[in-house]
């Protein structure tokens, strides 16, 4: 018994050593100097979900990597190396603040890229008192349409853009009815807010209004209700968890209708859902294809290794990182006031265009003024930091996403107008 | 509406006893709070993908590999957590929940590293639900209804009429006692831990069956496990069966007919009142 029990002992001292000793070091080699000679690198933030119900955004960090490949092998940013510092923000606004202090006061990061709709307002005060960029690639939230904030900005369209487009290839489609099936979350209801308006500005009948619990076992009782007085179709957003178990509940039920969604309808949510999710279709954040998408596309899947693979929000994040550090060029000091002052001298007219870090640098070296173009648009900065970016129309078919065409927000336009003046942002 | 909905509840309500059962019958022998059984469940769901999905065992092999795997795990959990904390450290009952909170994150974590955080599914069809009278029921959903009904049935005949039931119920009623009477406890919570843990196991596939398997269906269902628990009456098993038919029921009819968003915790408003009218439960013992 004593044998026993002093083995076991050793086990567990074996293995809490263990633990310290890999914490120790992962903890510390940041604190371990660059070698004599080499520039000391500057660090950016990159705080987004790798867990939690949004844990599929984590998957744009190929992104930022391949923006920072290219910027590094074009010899950094005022001669010196960008290192990239994440966070995983797990989709909770306690982690996304622990992160952004982590971020802010130990790895002292002039900006930070990131984080989504259901942390951004968590952190941004920080920012602000920090003096921090926060950057977000992929926050779509209408409550941040109108915080006018030195620090806030956004490389992807507001929800205002997608919801309008979710309803008028709706309405481009015939359809006459519709029901809302969204979460109980900042993101969701934002796109609900835009929905609702935009149903009304263009003549569809809202049937149904459900706000579910996500992550449950079960939502038959919902889906039920849903479908109560026969929608034509169904606007959803559905976290890939909540996804697999209502797609396989609406095929066992037979319920059917055109179901359209969000940028939630990635491919986690694929991979979760099918084949049950077949014929499910979204409008969402998308860069239109040219050259230089294609070059960036086979960027992506060289270092994902996976053949068609785009992850929602990764060309959004490539942008976010190249203008932070154009804008770092710009204003020759490492610190989130000089940023933030020069991400509109970089991203918007008048300039000439330029289209990645490379050729920009070149230029703002020569003493010239440039607009960087990104690859999901213009991205040029409104005076609360919004930009306009492409969206795409997709369907789930053959277990892949499909395009079946792209919307720019003007395509939106007259409609676009309308819902701005009477919709409500989420609180 | 209405019957759909109620049926609706069965369905989910017999995964929960299920779940409820097993949880209801440790507390009873350990009289302390597991708080791994959630873990364990999503443990089971997860083995059972890794058999039927990974490995390409038919279903019914793979929920059998299942219900002894986790029932193994439980076991471990007992030997090298809860009995050194009890009989070295004399640990009380806040002492031992702590602890298997401790091995909660331990089991949540070791699935997150193996198998991501991404939701899976069995290979295994749903097809489209049928019409029972006024209820829709899809064939797996009818398969894991009678699966848990039947097992439910073989505990209480377990508990009823054989040797090793009544030495459990000994033991859950006075140990000391049971110890004088010449019962070996040590074997009979053993067997608790096997019999507990695999039933844990068994509802964490059932769950992945009517719906997905995903990393927090364990810690998310644990909430909704003890209040079926608590309303039925701690400690009583049985109880616990009829906690969970009534919460799972509520819950879908709260869906259908008030607060969708606010289902679980209509689940705990139910619970709630319950107590107020019974404090020790509706069956409480």
């Amino acid at each position: 018994m004593k044998k026993w029990n002093i083995w076991k002992g050793m086990v567990v001292l074996t293995l809490a050593l263990g633990v310290a000793s890999l914490t120790l070091i992962l903890g510390t080699s940041s604190l371990i100097p660059p070698a004599r000679g080499a520039a000391e690198p500057i660090n950016i933030g990159l705080l987004i979900p790798y867990t939690g119900t949004l844990g599929w955004v984590g998957a744009c960090q190929v992104g930022v990597d391949i923006a920072k490949d290219e910027i590094n092998a074009a010899g950094g940013v005022l001669g010196r190396p960008i290192e990239i510092k994440i966070v995983d923000d797990e989709t909770k606004s306690d982690a996304a603040i622990a992160g952004e202090e982590k971020l802010i006061n130990i790895d002292k990061v002039p900006a930070i890229i990131g984080p989504t709709s259901v942390t951004f307002r968590s952190v941004l005060p920080l920012a602000e008192k920090y003096h921090v960029v926060q950057l977000s690639p992929t926050a779509g939230s209408t409550a941040l349409d109108f915080i006018k904030s030195k620090f806030l900005f956004r490389t992807v369209s507001s929800d205002l853009g997608m919801g309008t487009g979710m309803v008028f290839e709706a309405k481009k489609r015939g359809h006459k009815k519709a029901a809302l099936f969204y979460a109980d979350d900042e993101s969701s209801q934002s796109n609900r807010g835009v929905n609702i308006p935009a149903c009304k500005i263009l003549g569809i009948e809202i049937v149904a209004d459900v706000t579910y619990n996500p992550r449950q076992a079960s939502y038959r009782s919902e889906l039920m209700t849903v479908f109560k007085n026969k929608p034509d179709v169904v606007f959803f957003e559905c976290d890939p968890q909540t996804a697999a178990v209502v797609f396989k509940q609406v095929t066992e039920l037979g319920l059917k209708a055109d179901w359209i969604g969000t940028d939630y309808v990635n491919d986690q949510m694929l991979e979760a859902t099918w084949p049950y999710s077949k014929g499910v279709g979204a409008v969402q954040p998308a860069a239109k294809p040219s050259d230089r998408y294609k070059v960036f596309a086979q960027e992506v899947e060289k270092r994902t290794k996976k053949p068609g693979l785009m992850p929602l929000f990764t060309p959004n994040a490539y942008d976010a990182l190249n203008i932070i550090c154009l804008a770092l060029e710009s204003g020759k000091k490492v610190n989130g006031d000089a940023i933030a002052e020069n991400m509109r001298v970089v991203a918007n007219p008048p300039g000439t265009k330029v289209y990645n870090f490379a050729e920009g640098v070149k230029l703002l070296r020569q003493g010239k003024k440039i607009d960087y173009e990104g690859l999901c648009g213009s991205q040029n900065f409104d005076e609360t930091g919004n930009v306009i970016t492409s969206l795409g129309i997709i369907k789930i078919e053959d277990n892949k996403r499909n395009y079946l065409g792209y919307l720019d927000e003007s395509d939106l336009g007259e409609t676009l107008q309308k819902v701005k003046k009477i919709f409500t942002p989420v609180k | 509406m209405l019957l759909l909905s109620i049926g609706f509840g069965i369905i989910m309500g017999g995964v929960l006893a299920l779940a409820a059962l097993g949880l209801s019958l440790l507390f009873r022998t350990v009289k302390f709070i597991n708080f791994s059984y959630g873990d364990t469940l999503a443990l089971g769901a997860f083995l059972a993908f890794l058999f039927n999905v990974t490995l390409g065992f038919p279903m019914f092999l793979s929920i059998l590999i299942t219900i002894i795997l986790t029932g193994i795990v439980g076991l471990i959990i007992h030997k090298i957590v809860v009995k050194p904390l009890k009989e070295n450290v004399k640990a009380g009952p806040l002492t031992l929940l702590i602890a298997t909170m401790g091995v909660a994150f331990i089991i949540r974590n070791t699935i997150l590293i193996i198998w991501g955080p991404d939701p899976k599914m069995y290979k295994v069809i749903s097809g489209a639900a049928m019409k029972l009278g006024p209820f829709m029921v899809t064939p797996i959903q009818l398969t894991a209804i009678i699966i848990s009904v039947s097992i439910m049935i073989l505990i209480y005949l377990l508990l009823q009429y054989t040797k090793i039931g009544k030495m459990i119920r000994a033991t859950s009623d006075n140990i000391e006692l049971a110890r004088i009477r010449g019962i070996r406890t040590e074997n009979v919570v053993t067997w608790t831990w096997l019999i507990s843990s695999g039933l844990a196991g068994l509802a964490g596939v059932m769950v992945g069956l009517i719906g997905s398997v995903d990393v927090n269906m364990g810690i998310e269902m644990l909430l909704v496990i003890f209040a079926s628990v608590i309303m039925g009456g701690i400690g009583n098993p049985y109880g616990a069966v009829a906690g969970a038919m009534i919460i799972g029921i509520a819950m879908e009819l709260s869906s259908a007919f008030a607060w969708a968003e606010y289902k679980v915790a209509f689940a705990y408003l139910l619970m709630g009142l319950i107590l107020l009218l019974r404090p020790r439960g509706l069956f409480a013992r």
